[in-house]
């Protein structure tokens, strides 16, 4: 069974508040697609993630994972198989230490505790955090912190990356690193961000989001300098194509 | 500035301290435990007027102390915090309980201030018992350890997240309280009129972000039990250990019992 593809169809989701933050929304990504997610603020980039969790759950709608449909009886099946990173590292991490951070998933499914190391070691290398490993997490830069979280997702050895806004409050030179740790991935991906000269290095693919649903589908290079779609949506051209005509 | 971004480091002093590697820290989790609850049961069991016992009773938390490596001043810090409950629990004693039971230095003493005294001295030490326990132990370990005691599941979730959920609230307020400094320079204290809104910003931050640490724990897999990497021994120096605080326990406990009945007779 593949886990790697994601469906989804016609998704609403309304807050509690009467927000209608996601609106119609219809994807289909396939394999080991490296798709951009992008959107001004409260474009429902976060909230679209929480839903391909199961953090909320739609209104109307569906998601299939998979050959699975998201619904309450699937969605520790599911879980399993899709990692995610929160826009704001912090939330995510919780224990006393970088490695018992890590070893939290493997551990809840209960993996024998050498294997648990072995995912631990293996994530963290793939962040190039290795060296972190003792330190309390609270302690550590943001882009240390990034790090880390990436590699709790990593540990549960997922298909699927969630990654919100990634990128997000680190300095340059943090942010070149973990655009080059995120090229190497292999994983299907979907990266909620407005960085997007990030997008642009990382992402073939790229999906414009605008007050809840997509206004434009397509290939990176040519999305990124539509300036006209850009504009609508609040978006700049990333300042390596800035100055250059089509 | 400076004492405020220290503060937010000493929020964790618990959690830090608990990966020391002290005689105490060695000691199986679950035993500590045991012998805590113990402690706790014992020292609330003493009479309202047996000061001398519960007095005695600060031998137990006084050698963990130092057997910890754990700094007096840290303890004491955090039994402050707890202070106003208890006393807010006995204050009225000395008004009520007014009969003379004892002279001190040629004063009389009432009923009502020894039962007060002998309430706050079984708080501190309940108090220490427990943040000695959590400096040697680690939450997470309790809460496994609670887990393998039987008890339920629920009411352990419940004691983890409550304890994360204080460092959060601590975190949320030190981040407010540097945005308020920084836009209220050489102002001593918070102006009463904006108490309102901080606060209410404070808990709905808080609430926030507990959800959202909740959230990262549930997509990770989290069922309500804690699994902690190393099954835990219980070596020879813990039953030891239990074995010489329970007798320490009794050998106090008995022997006021002992008095009393020796002054009642
Ligand atoms: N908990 C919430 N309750 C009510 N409205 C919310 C909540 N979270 C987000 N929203 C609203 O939903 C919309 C989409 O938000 P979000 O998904 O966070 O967007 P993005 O991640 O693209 O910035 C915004 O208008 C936002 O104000
Ligand atoms: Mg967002």
């Amino acid at each position: 069974m593949s886990h790697h593809k994601i469906d989804i169809k016609d998704l609403d989701y309304m807050y509690p508040d009467g927000k209608k933050a996601v609106n119609g929304f219809s994807i289909n990504i396939t394999h080991g697609e490296s798709v951009a997610l992008v959107g001004a603020n409260g474009a429902g980039k976060s909230t679209l993630l929480s839903l391909m969790v199961g953090i909320l759950m739609p209104q109307k709608g569906e998601i299939i994972i998979g050959d699975t449909h998201l619904s309450k009886e699937t969605l520790p099946l599911l879980r399993q198989k899709i990692g995610m990173t929160f826009q704001n590292a912090d939330d995510q991490l919780f224990m006393n230490s970088v490695y018992e951070d890590v070893a939290f998933g493997p551990r809840n499914y209960k993996l024998n505790e050498e294997e648990v190391d072995a995912r631990v070691i293996g994530a963290l290398k793939k962040v190039d955090a290795l060296h972190l490993k003792d330190r309390p997490p609270y302690k550590l830069s943001g882009g240390e912190k990034r790090a880390v979280s990436i590699a709790t997702a990593l540990s549960l050895d997922p298909d699927i990356l969630l990654m919100d806004e990634p990128t997000a409050a680190l300095d340059p030179k943090s942010r070149r690193r973990l655009i080059g740790i995120l090229k190497e991935f292999a994983h299907t991906k979907i990266i909620a961000t407005h960085d997007l000269d990030m997008a642009l290095d990382v992402c073939d693919r790229t999906i414009v989001m605008n007050q809840g649903t997509v206004v434009a589908d397509g290939r990176t290079k040519d999305i990124m300098v539509n300036d006209e779609l850009l504009e609508k949506c609040s978006l700049e051209r990333p300042l390596i194509l800035q100055g250059q005509n089509n | 500035m400076s004492n405020i971004t220290g503060a937010l480091y000493k929020i964790r002093y618990l959690d830090e301290f608990s990966r020391k590697k002290t005689l105490m820290h060695r000691l199986s989790p679950t035993i500590k435990l045991i012998v805590t609850l113990i402690y706790i049961l014992l020292v609330v069991s003493f009479g309202k007027y047996q000061l001398g016992g519960v007095i005695a009773m600060s031998a137990y938390p006084l050698i963990m102390l130092s057997l910890a490596e754990m700094p007096a001043k840290e303890l004491i810090k955090r039994v402050v915090v707890a202070m106003p409950f208890v006393m807010g629990v006995g204050i009225f004693n000395p008004v009520f309980d007014r009969d003379i039971m004892t002279y001190f230095l040629g004063i009389g003493i009432s009923g009502g201030w020894i039962s007060f005294l002998t309430l706050i001295v079984k708080g501190v030490l309940t108090v220490s018992s427990a943040i000695i326990l959590v400096g040697t132990t680690g939450i997470e370990n309790i809460a496994h350890s609670m887990r393998i005691l039987k008890m339920p599941k629920i009411f352990v979730v419940l004691i983890l997240l409550t304890y994360r959920y204080i460092s959060v609230l601590m975190e949320e307020a030190a981040s407010i309280w540097t945005a308020y400094k920084l836009r209220a320079p050489g102002q001593k204290g918070i102006r009463h009129d904006v108490w309102g809104p901080l606060l209410g910003q404070l808990l709905l931050r808080t609430y926030d972000r507990g959800i959202r640490v909740y959230d990262a724990m549930i997509l990770r897999g989290f069922d309500g039990d804690f699994r902690m990497g190393t099954a835990f021994v219980t070596g020879i120096g813990s039953y030891l250990f239990l074995l010489i605080a329970l007798a320490g326990f009794l050998i106090i406990r008995l022997s006021v019992i002992t008095m009393i009945l020796d002054l009642l007779i």
